[in-house]
């Protein structure tokens, strides 16, 4: 399963135009562009399923662009870069990217991204009339899909801040004091621990990455609908 | 005071007198600064003559003994007020040489005048000394927190009170031939505060010389620290400069070459291509170049990793990864015999797991590849993926059942530069390295254990916080 319509921005022009070729094969209509600039002032730039990026872009930063396409679109993108610095995945996420893949890659590595991608934005789409549905007094999750996760009691407490945050960051020091910890300034391995569990839980049931995610030093985000179950 | 020679009392202190200043003079020569020494001592010699011409009063004219007396100890005074000043980093100052000049004038004058001028004056002026001599050792125990210092003022002080309360005296009751009280009071202060005077001078003196040693020693530390933190920088110069010769000798070596090969290979493929109507072969040929552009990145990624993101110290920034994407990037990155051999069995219930998935996937890789070259082509290579809770951990296993490792090489297979058996593998000895140190960037380890019945098991373990 492929988007329909996609985006590249790369100055690389041999990269750019072999991987336009090779999406075009795949029955993708495919637009290629040189740098951010280009893109920008084009009649429509922010109309397509999805967006190849590279990071060192002519122009507007790659990260910026990013930046940029999250404020108009909800499309999917994809950073294939090979700025080999560390960090660079964080920013490239915290930006609004959906996935982060260093070159050297083949044109079928990209692809397969693509696909997870796609398939993750598509179920998301699909699963918008059905949210995640948090059952408190009965500690349970149930995903959209009606696979029900038994919860123990720091999972509810942990998830009972998703719903309030709209799709927003619950911060760290808010779980922290939910769950009776102390706010630790450093990153808070126990924390980790807990979040890390959870989703294992869920993904245990569902079988799929859980839309709990973690934002760099910030706190966490669920990025699919919740909300609780029943009269709360 | 019947009974009480003046002049052999003072002929006593001018004995006393002289004799402070060379002994100050012995203890200090070549231990503290010689313009100060050489004031002190000699504005001490100046009171010993002066006590001395004192002494002689009555036995020659007023103005060879009295007058000079007086003069040759302001003098002398002055001279220990600038010592101590000099003491204090200040210098001597007009003011203090315009002072002692006035003081000789004006008891020159006063002399002619009678007692009742003479007397109070000769009295004032040395209490005025005293005073200065009180207030610049007051100020340099400030200064210096020196006890030497104070003891000397103090008794500076109490000198200066006795002396100018006996020209207080002076002028309030007429004087007499006899020596009275406070003449003796003031003999004795003046005689105890010369003794304390030079006592604390030496003990200033000595203060002086320990925290010139003392700064001595923190300057020599410095040094010390200074030298060791060049050393250290140029160590970490050299570990990088070699870093960056073992980069050229692998780029000549590992990059070039295979790069020039992997051009003759496409040639040749379009050759093939133009000459001749068999595709499999030109397929053939194109495989084969790109079976060594395919090496060819690996050890770049390994190089580019080992070098920049590897080397840079500090906090690894992980992210939810998924783990399905990660593999399939892994897979994709081998050439497809060896892609075909790998079995995947995925045990784990997470699906994602924080880590860094640039560095996880050249670690994978490296295992990996490694796997597939060295166990026989026709033997399968097990990646099992599964959950821990003690550590609470993601781990990896890549087992094969190649020859394994020799006994003697097993405590050093992660080390840089050590390579297995097979020369004819082709590699620098870098990708076990490059593992163990992605696992270390993620708090966690890669362990090695033989796998059965023959064979090679590398567990990676990747903490996901702390169980606790």
């Amino acid at each position: 399963m492929l988007p329909a319509t996609l985006t590249i921005v790369d100055d690389d022009a041999d990269h750019r135009d072999y991987l336009a070729e090779h999406l075009r094969q795949q029955g993708i209509r495919v637009r290629a562009f040189a740098d951010s600039n280009q893109l920008l002032a084009d009649a429509d730039p922010f109309g397509d399923a999805f967006y190849i990026i590279d990071l060192m872009l002519p122009g507007v930063s790659g990260e910026e662009l990013i930046r940029i396409l999250r404020l108009r679109s909800d499309a999917g993108v994809l950073v294939v870069t090979g700025k080999a610095e560390s960090g660079v995945f964080e920013n490239v996420l915290t930006a609004g990217a959906d996935m982060h893949i260093a070159k050297p890659v083949s044109l079928e590595q990209i692809t397969l991204a693509i696909e997870a991608v796609w398939r993750r934005i598509v179920r998301q789409r699909d699963e918008t009339q059905r949210a995640w549905l948090l059952d408190a007094d009965r500690q349970r999750l149930t995903a959209p899909a009606g696979d029900v996760i038994e919860l123990g009691d720091n999972d509810v407490t942990i998830l009972s801040c998703f719903p309030p945050a709209e799709g927003g960051v619950v911060p760290r020091e808010t779980l922290c004091q939910r769950l009776g910890r102390p706010v630790l300034d450093t990153s808070d391995n126990g924390l980790h621990a807990m979040i890390y569990r959870l989703r294992r839980r869920i993904e245990k049931v569902t079988g799929s990455v859980v839309p709990l995610q973690s934002q760099s030093r910030v706190g966490y985000v669920f990025k699919a609908p919740i909300r609780f179950a029943g009269p709360h | 005071m019947s009974g009480f020679h003046a002049p052999s009392f003072l002929l006593a202190v001018a004995l006393l007198y002289l004799t402070l200043p060379l002994l100050v003079w012995v203890l200090l020569r070549r231990r503290h600064p010689q313009p100060n020494l050489g004031l002190w001592c000699g504005g001490g010699l100046l009171l010993a003559v002066a006590f001395t011409l004192l002494g002689l009063r009555g036995a020659a004219p007023g103005l060879l003994t009295t007058q000079a007396a007086y003069g040759v100890s302001y003098a002398g005074m002055a001279m220990s007020v600038a010592a101590l000043r000099l003491e204090a980093d200040r210098s001597p100052g007009r003011l203090l040489a315009g002072f002692t000049l006035g003081a000789m004038v004006v008891t020159l004058m006063t002399q002619p005048l009678g007692p009742l001028p003479r007397q109070p004056v000769t009295s004032a002026l040395p209490g005025l000394f005293g005073t200065w001599l009180a207030w610049t050792a007051f100020e340099l125990a400030r200064t210096r927190n020196s006890r030497s210092a104070r003891l000397m003022a103090v008794l500076y002080a109490l000198s200066a009170v006795a002396l100018l309360a006996r020209a207080l005296q002076t002028v309030l009751w007429p004087p007499t031939q006899q020596a009275d009280a406070l003449f003796f009071a003031s003999l004795v202060t003046s005689l105890a505060s010369s003794i304390s005077g030079n006592i604390g001078f030496v003990g200033m003196a000595l203060d002086l010389a320990r925290r010139r040693e003392q700064e001595q020693q923190h300057a020599l530390q410095a040094l010390h620290d200074n030298q060791v933190a060049m050393e250290t920088a140029a160590r970490a110069r050299e570990v990088v400069a070699s870093e960056r010769s073992r980069t050229t000798r692998l780029l000549a070596h590992e990059v070039r070459q295979p790069l020039h090969n992997a051009a003759v290979a496409l040639q040749s493929a379009m050759g093939t291509l133009a000459h001749s109507r068999d595709p499999a072969e030109a397929a053939r040929a194109i495989e084969q170049a790109q079976g060594v552009i395919r090496r060819v990145s690996a050890t770049l990624d390994n190089t580019v990793a080992a070098t920049a993101l590897l080397g840079s110290e500090g906090r690894l920034s992980a992210v939810d990864t998924d783990l399905q994407v990660l593999i399939d990037l892994c897979l994709g990155d081998l050439p497809p015999e060896s892609r075909a051999r790998i079995r995947v069995d995925y045990r784990a219930d997470a699906r994602s797991a924080q880590l860094e998935p640039t560095l996880m996937r050249l670690a994978l890789r490296n295992l990996l590849a490694n796997a597939t070259l060295y166990a026989p082509r026709d033997t399968p290579v097990d990646l099992r993926v599964l959950d821990s809770d003690q550590p609470l951990a993601l781990v990896i296993e890549v087992a094969d059942q190649g020859p394994g490792i020799q006994a003697d090489l097993r405590e050093r297979i992660f080390d840089e530069g050590v390579r297995g058996e097979q020369t004819t593998v082709p590699g620098y000895g870098l990708g076990l390295h490059v593992v163990k140190r992605v696992a270390r960037l993620h708090g966690g380890r890669i362990d090695w254990r033989p796998n059965e019945p023959h064979g090679s098991i590398f567990r990676l373990t990747l903490p996901q916080g702390d169980p606790g």
